[in-house]
C-alpha cells in the first residue's frame, strides 16, 4: 500500500515496449526506415498522451527523464526565458522536493520566489495568491493534487486568477494523473509536468505539456530532439510504454477511481473508528482516490511502518525519523501539523492490486500495533492505556 | 537499513514497562542543561537564560519563534563544557547537551567535503575542535507597514509642532532609526524634549540625509546645526518625538535596541535601517567592514541582521580598559559579504579579491555554518538551567543551536545487594529507539552498579550489530537513561542514610 513510492509496471505496458529493446531499435532522428519506425511509435505514443491530458495537439507534449525533470525544466526553463519580464515566482507551501529545490536554486540567482500558505485541509489559500501575485510575477507553480496528503487543489480557479495578472501557470500533475481526469485547455494550465510511473509506466520518463505560445528554454543542451527543449536521444521503449500506460489510465480511470475510493473511504472509517485518538491528514471530500493518510497521538511513524512490515503491509511516513534530515515533512508541517504530530503520521497509497480484503487486513490489524506502541510510549495518557 | 538484531529487539523488545515503586528512575530528553549567564535569543533581545520567563518566546533551530513551555532548573556539579565557535563566542553546556552540528573533525581537511558530513544533534561531549556548529539565521519575516506614534500630546501644550498620528514604515524612517540609533541622543527631561544626532564633519552628505529623512517622515525642520571643528550636531525640538524616540529605541548609548517587529520586517527594508546603522557606527573600506557599539542588546540585534542578510561575519566582546566601556565590535572581512555591505551601506569602493576566505564559515539551507575552535572542560559548581520549547524542542544561543527532546524515554531500576535485579523502559520514538533501550535493559540486568555505569552507547549499538550513522544520536538515548537512573537511585540511598 505504499503505490506514491514506486509502481508495478502493467504487464500489457511491458508487452507492447518488449519489442522496441531490440526489433525495432531505429533512432527516431534517423531518416531510413528503422528511424521512421521509432518516430512512428513515439508520435503515437505522444497522441495517447496529448489524449489523456486533452491537450490541443501532439507539438505541446514533451518526453523528459521523468517528473522531476519535467517540474525543472518548466520552473527553470520559464524563469531563463522571462527574465526580462520579471522576476517573482510564486508556488505553495505543501510543493514536492522537486519544485522547491528548483525556487531555491532560483534565489540564488536573483529571482524572489514566494510561498503561498495553505489551510489545514492543504488546499491553496487563493485570496493570498491573488494578494501576492505581482506584475514582476512570470510564474505560478502549484500541484494538482499532493502526493503526500491527498488534497486536490482547485487548479480552475488558480488558472483564472494567475491569468488575470498576466503570469503563467505550471502545475506539477504527478501524483494526479491517471487518478483524476485532467484537462488543460479547461483548467488554464500552461505548463503541466507528468511522469510515466505513477500510472503504471516505465521509470525514467515522464513528459512536460507546454501550451503553444508559452516562452520557455531548455535546461539540457544537445543534439535539438524533442524540438530543442529536451535533447538526447529518444528512451524509445519507456516512451512506448508511457504511451501505452497513458491509454490504459484513460480507459480505466472512471471504473478504478471509484473502486479506489471506495477502498480508500473504508480505510479511512475502519482506522479512525478503530484507534482511539486517530485523525486524518488532508482534505475529506477533494482527495485522490488511492490516497489515505491518517494519524495517531502519541507514537512514531517509523515503528508503526517497520510492523507493519513485519506484517507484510508497505507504507511510508511523514517522521523525521524515516528520512535523511532531521525534519519531518514539510507537507505536514505546512498544514498546521506540530512536529511530534506529524512524526505519528502514516501514509496508505491504493494500487490497482489492493483488494477489499488488503484494506479489511490493516483495519484489523492495525489497532493492536497502535496499542502495542503506545504501551511503550512514555507520552500515552493513563486512560487510553487500560 | 537495520540490523537483523536490531528488528529481533524491535519485534520483541525485553523488559518493557514501568516499576511502579521503583529504587531509581532516569529520564532522558531533558537533562540538558546551559550555566544561568548563557545568553538565549528570544523575541525580546539575547537575555541569560536565568531570566528567561515563559511569557517570552524563543528562536528555535528552525529560525522561527516559538512560546517556552517549562523553565527548569537543577543543581548540578561536575564536568561542563565551554565550546567556543569561531565567529560567534562560547557558550557553558553541560557534557550530554545535544547541540546542532555538522562532525566533520574526523575527515582530513582536504577531504571534507559538506556532504560527507551528517547533520544532526550531537552531544557536547562528542564534538571537538574542527566538527562545524550550525546556528540559525532567524527567518520569520512579518511586515509592518505602520506604527502609531504611541505618546501622547501633553494636554497643556499648544506650541510644539504637530506630527502625524501613524508613521509609515519606509526607508526614509528605518535609515532615522539607524542614524538615532548609531549617533542620536534625546532629551526627555521635564516638558521638553529634543532629539539630536551628532555627525562628524566630514559626513557632510549623511548630514544632509537625516535631515532630509526626518522631514520626509515627521515633518520636522532642524531647530539648530551646531558646527564646531570637528563635530556637527543637529537638534529637532519635539516632546512627543524625543519620547517615542526613548521608548522604542532606547536612551543613552548603553541601552539602545532595536524594537522586536523591526528585526522582522522584510530583508529589502531592513537594508534601510543597518544602512543608517553602519554610516554611524561603522567603518567601511574595501578591506574590512567594522561595527562597534556598547549595547549589548543592540550588537547582537545587528549581529542577527547581518546573518538575515547572509553576511558573514565575526562577533567580539571587549571587556572594559581604561576609559573605554565594554564594547562589542562586528566585523566583516569575506569579499562577498563585504560587496554586499558596502551595496546596502552606499558606498562605493574598488573591492580587492582576498586569497584566503578569512572567515571559515558559510551560510546554507538557512544555517551559518561555524567551526568550533576550542572545547574547553571546566568544572562547575552551581544551578544550571534548560528550556522546553513548544513544536520545535530547541532553542539558540549566543552561538548555537541546543535541543530539548521532551521526556523521551525513562528507565525504572529496582536494586537488590547492589545489583541490578529488575529493569524496565518506556520509549516514544523509532524502531532504533525502541531496539536500543531493550538492549540496553538486557545488557544491564543483573551487573553490578558500576558495571551497569560502564555501559556506553558504542556497547548497545556493537551488542546490536551496528546502527544506521544517522541514528546513532537521536535513538541511541538508553545508556543514558540507564546511567540517570542509577545516579537517582544512589542520590536516594544516600538521603536514607
Amino acid at each position: 500500500m505504499d503505490h506514491t513510492a514506486g509502481m508495478p509496471v502493467d504487464p500489457r505496458v511491458l508487452e507492447v515496449m518488449q519489442p522496441y529493446f531490440n526489433q525495432y531499435y531505429g533512432n527516431p532522428s534517423s531518416l531510413h526506415s528503422w528511424g521512421n519506425e521509432a518516430r512512428k511509435a513515439m508520435e503515437d505514443a505522444r497522441a495517447k498522451i496529448v489524449a489523456l491530458i486533452g491537450a490541443k495537439k501532439g507539438e505541446e507534449v514533451f518526453f523528459t527523464s521523468g517528473g522531476t525533470e519535467s517540474n525543472n525544466l518548466a520552473i527553470k526553463g520559464v524563469a531563463y526565458r522571462n527574465k526580462d519580464r520579471g522576476n517573482h515566482i510564486v508556488t505553495s507551501a505543501i510543493e514536492h522536493i522537486s519544485v522547491m529545490n528548483p525556487c531555491k536554486s532560483l534565489v540564488k540567482e536573483g529571482f524572489n520566489v514566494t510561498y503561498v500558505p495553505v489551510d489545514k485541509f492543504g488546499v491553496l489559500d487563493i485570496q493570498s495568491l491573488g494578494k501576492v501575485i505581482t506584475d514582476k510575477t512570470i510564474l505560478v507553480s502549484v500541484m494538482y493534487a499532493n502526493g503526500e496528503i491527498g488534497t486536490v487543489e482547485p487548479i480552475k480557479d488558480i488558472g483564472e486568477i494567475v491569468h488575470r495578472k498576466g503570469a503563467l501557470l505550471h502545475v506539477d500533475a504527478v501524483a494526479a494523473v491517471g487518478q483524476v481526469p485532467i484537462n488543460v485547455e479547461n483548467e488554464n494550465i500552461d505548463l503541466m509536468s507528468i511522469s510515466s510511473n505513477d500510472m503504471y509506466g516505465p521509470r525514467g520518463v515522464g513528459a512536460l505539456y507546454v501550451k503553444t505560445g508559452t516562452r520557455i528554454q531548455p535546461i539540457i543542451q544537445g543534439g535539438g530532439q524533442e524540438r530543442g527543449l529536451h535533447s538526447g536521444t529518444e528512451n524509445i521503449p519507456a516512451i512506448v510504454g508511457m504511451g501505452k500506460a497513458a491509454e490504459i489510465a484513460k480507459v480505466e480511470m472512471k471504473v478504478e477511481s471509484e473502486r479506489l475510493s471506495r477502498l480508500r473511504d473504508k480505510l479511512i472509517k475502519g482506522l479512525l473508528e478503530g484507534i482511539p485518538s486517530s485523525f486524518l491528514n488532508g482534505h475529506p471530500t477533494q482527495r485522490l482516490p488511492n490516497n489515505a493518510n491518517v494519524r495517531f497521538s502519541y507514537i512514531e511513524g517509523e515503528s508503526l511502518i517497520l510492523s507493519l512490515d513485519m506484517l507484510g503491509v508497505a507504507c511510508s511516513s511523514g517522521s523525521a525519523c524515516t528520512s535523511k534530515t532531521l525534519e519531518p515533512s514539510h507537507v505536514l508541517l505546512a498544514i498546521g501539523l506540530k512536529h511530534e504530530e506529524a512524526h505519528g503520521s502514516l501514509l496508505f497509497t491504493l494500487g490497482r492490486q489492493n483488494t477489499k480484503e488488503d484494506v479489511d487486513y490493516v483495519v484489523n490489524a492495525l489497532p493492536d500495533i497502535v496499542k502495542r506502541l503506545r504501551a511503550i510510549s512514555p507520552l500515552t495518557p493513563k486512560e487510553l492505556l487500560s | 537499513m537495520y540490523t537483523e538484531k536490531v528488528m529481533e529487539h524491535f519485534r520483541n523488545p525485553r523488559n518493557m514497562g514501568e516499576i511502579p515503586n521503583a529504587d531509581g528512575v532516569g529520564t532522558v530528553g531533558n537533562p540538558v542543561c546551559l550555566a544561568p549567564d548563557a545568553l538565549v535569543c528570544t523575541n525580546d533581545n539575547f537575555i541569560p537564560i536565568a531570566d528567561v520567563s515563559t511569557k517570552l518566546r524563543v528562536l528555535g533551530h528552525d529560525g522561527k519563534y516559538h512560546r517556552i513551555e517549562k523553565v527548569t532548573t537543577r543543581s548540578y556539579r561536575g564536568k561542563i563544557y565551554r565550546i567556543a565557535a569561531h565567529n560567534l563566542g562560547s557558550t557553558l553546556v553541560t557534557p550530554d547537551h545535544h547541540i546542532l552540528a555538522l562532525k566533520a573533525s574526523h575527515f582530513l581537511r582536504k577531504y571534507r567535503s559538506r556532504s560527507r558530513c551528517i547533520r544532526d544533534w550531537y552531544v557536547a561531549d562528542e564534538l571537538e575542535k574542527g566538527d562545524i556548529l550550525l546556528y540559525p539565521v532567524p527567518s520569520e519575516t512579518r511586515d509592518t507597514k505602520k506604527i502609531p506614534l504611541d505618546i501622547e500630546r501633553p494636554k497643556y501644550d499648544f506650541t510644539s509642532k504637530m506630527l502625524p498620528d501613524e508613521i509609515a514604515v519606509d526607508n526614509d524612517f528605518l535609515r532615522t532609526v539607524g542614524y538615532y540609533l548609531s549617533e542620536g541622543y534625546v532629551r526627555t527631561q521635564r516638558s521638553k524634549g529634543t532629539l539630536a544626532f551628532v555627525f562628524s564633519s566630514k559626513e557632510e552628505s549623511y548630514i544632509q540625509d537625516a535631515i532630509l529623512c526626518i522631514k520626509g517622515t515627521f515633518g520636522l525642520e532642524p531647530a539648530e546645526i551646531k558646527r564646531s571643528h570637528n563635530a556637527a550636531e543637529i537638534k529637532f525640538y519635539s516632546a512627543r518625538l524625543a519620547r517615542f524616540f526613548s521608548k522604542h529605541f532606547g536612551e543613552g548609548a548603553v541601552n539602545k535596541r532595536i524594537p522586536h517587529w523591526m528585526m522582522m520586517l522584510p530583508l529589502q527594508e531592513q537594508e534601510a535601517l543597518l544602512c543608517g546603522l553602519w554610516r554611524g557606527d561603522g567603518y567601511i573600506n574595501n578591506q574590512v567592514a567594522k561595527f562597534v557599539t556598547i549595547s549589548e542588546q543592540l550588537a547582537f540585534q545587528v549581529r542577527n541582521l547581518l546573518l538575515r542578510h547572509q553576511i558573514i561575519m565575526s562577533f567580539l566582546e571587549r571587556p572594559a580598559s581604561g576609559i573605554h566601556k565594554k564594547n562589542y565590535s562586528i566585523y566583516v572581512k569575506d569579499d562577498k559579504s563585504l560587496e554586499k555591505l558596502t551595496r546596502i551601506v552606499g558606498v562605493h569602493l574598488m573591492m580587492r579579491k582576498k586569497l584566503k576566505n578569512h572567515h571559515k564559515a558559510w551560510f546554507e539551507n538557512g544555517y551559518f555554518h561555524i567551526p568550533i575552535w576550542r572545547v574547553e572542560p571546566l568544572t562547575y559548581d552551581g544551578l544550571v538551567y534548560n528550556l522546553e520549547v513548544e513544536e520545535c524542542h530547541s532553542y539558540v544561543s549566543n552561538s548555537m543551536a541546543l535541543h530539548n527532546c521532551g521526556d523521551l524515554m525513562t528507565i525504572y531500576i529496582k536494586v537488590k545487594d547492589d545489583r541490578i535485579e529488575d529493569i524496565k523502559f518506556k520509549t516514544f520514538g523509532c524502531g532504533a529507539a525502541i531496539a536500543t533501550s531493550s538492549m540496553t535493559t538486557e545488557l544491564a540486568k543483573g551487573k553490578t552498579l558500576e558495571e551497569a555505569m560502564k555501559i556506553s552507547r558504542g556497547d548497545v549499538a556493537d551488542s546490536l550489530g551496528g546502527l544506521p550513522p544517522i541514528k546513532m544520536h537521536c535513538s541511541n538515548l538508553a545508556a543514558d537513561g540507564l546511567h540517570a537512573a542509577i545516579q537517582d537511585y544512589l542520590k536516594k540511598r544516600e538521603a536514607n542514610k
